[in-house]
């Protein structure tokens, strides 16, 4: 940029500021960036669900898969009506130490068990698409939410 | 080589550059190296853009300005109103504010040469002179950005330049003098 100087000072002076040699950074400088940089990298490594070897998202796969099935065969054993008794007994035994809290937790699984077996299977199911939209609303708003925020953030950086 | 070690070899080749533009605004080393950790983790999240640009030099020294202006216009009011008080001060003795620097610390640059009295007069001054005097000169901005940028009128940036430019000269001038004396 072509600048105008009232005089020769002003000149020489920018000459000269513009020359000034940089100062060295301090030793800390760093080793400091590079402490924050792996703190970054270990908390994003933690939150992030796609990354890690194909090993680990098949663990994950399993490991929801399994727990689908389960609750899958469980439900449908609660439904059929076959598995109530024994279940719930199961239940009173793990709250064994407290039976008063046991015995509360049954009534309240008894009742939402009948609850379920009342409600006509079409309704059910309509029930239960409306809970997993809102469900998939509120986690899609959430995504939604974050993507902007951090848009807004990186936009604001540069 | 890694990522990392990668970004560390960037750090290393443009740190000195990221440091001395922090210090020259705020005048102050921890403040500076402050302000140059917020610019290289910045650049570490951008770091796949700036890997190969030959302009992430610019980047870093743009981003380097505005963190150091930023963190100046959060103890604004403060040196403000020291920088006022002092020169007020300085008034009231009869001393004029152009002359305070060269009158500071007399002697002490015997055996450096023009550009570190240059330098250490720099940051001698108050950050209301030494901040716009930074930015027209060493950053490139005009008048009106900096005026517009630090929220005061044209004419007070003009004036603060001024005066700057005109501390400076005192300051060289009396190192100069002194290096004649035997």
């Amino acid at each position: 940029m072509n600048r105008h100087f009232d005089n020769e000072w002003e000149q020489e002076l920018d000459r000269e500021l513009k020359a000034l040699p940089d100062v060295e950074a301090p030793a800390t400088l760093i080793p400091r960036v590079m402490e924050r940089v792996r703190a970054q990298e270990e908390k994003r490594r933690a939150w992030s669900l796609n990354a890690g070897s194909p090993a680990r998202r098949l663990a994950v796969a399993a490991m929801v898969s399994l727990f689908a099935a389960i609750a899958v065969w469980v439900g449908w054993r609660m439904w059929e009506g076959h598995m109530t008794t024994p279940l719930f007994g199961e239940v009173q035994e793990w709250f064994a130490a407290a039976t008063a809290l046991g015995r509360a937790a049954c009534v309240l699984l008894s009742a939402l068990v009948t609850g379920l077996r009342s409600i006509h299977p079409v309704f059910l199911a309509m029930y239960g698409a409306f809970a997993a939209a809102c469900y998939f609303a509120c986690v899609g708003a959430g995504a939604l939410a974050y993507r902007f925020i951090t848009a807004q953030r990186q936009n604001s950086d540069s | 080589m890694t990522d990392a070690q990668q970004f560390e070899a960037f750090m290393r080749s443009h740190q000195n550059m990221v440091f001395s533009t922090a210090l020259r605004l705020t005048a102050n080393a921890s403040d500076a190296e402050d302000i140059a950790q917020e610019v290289f983790l910045r650049a570490y999240r951008h770091f796949g853009e700036l890997r190969e640009n030959p302009r992430a030099g610019g980047w870093l020294r743009t981003v380097a300005t505005h963190l150091g202006l930023n963190h100046l216009s959060r103890y604004r009011k403060r040196w403000s109103f020291f920088s006022e008080l002092s020169n007020d001060e300085a008034e009231d003795r009869g001393e004029s504010p152009l002359n305070a620097a060269a009158d500071a610390d007399p002697d002490p640059f015997l055996e450096s040469d023009r550009k570190e009295v240059l330098d250490h007069a720099l940051q001698k001054l108050p950050a209301s002179q030494r901040v716009p005097l930074v930015l027209f000169h060493m950053e490139g901005m005009s008048y009106e950005e900096i005026a517009s940028r630090l929220g005061v009128s044209l004419a007070k940036v003009k004036t603060d330049i001024f005066r700057a430019r005109e501390a400076l000269r005192s300051r060289l001038q009396a190192t100069l003098e002194n290096r004649r004396i035997p």
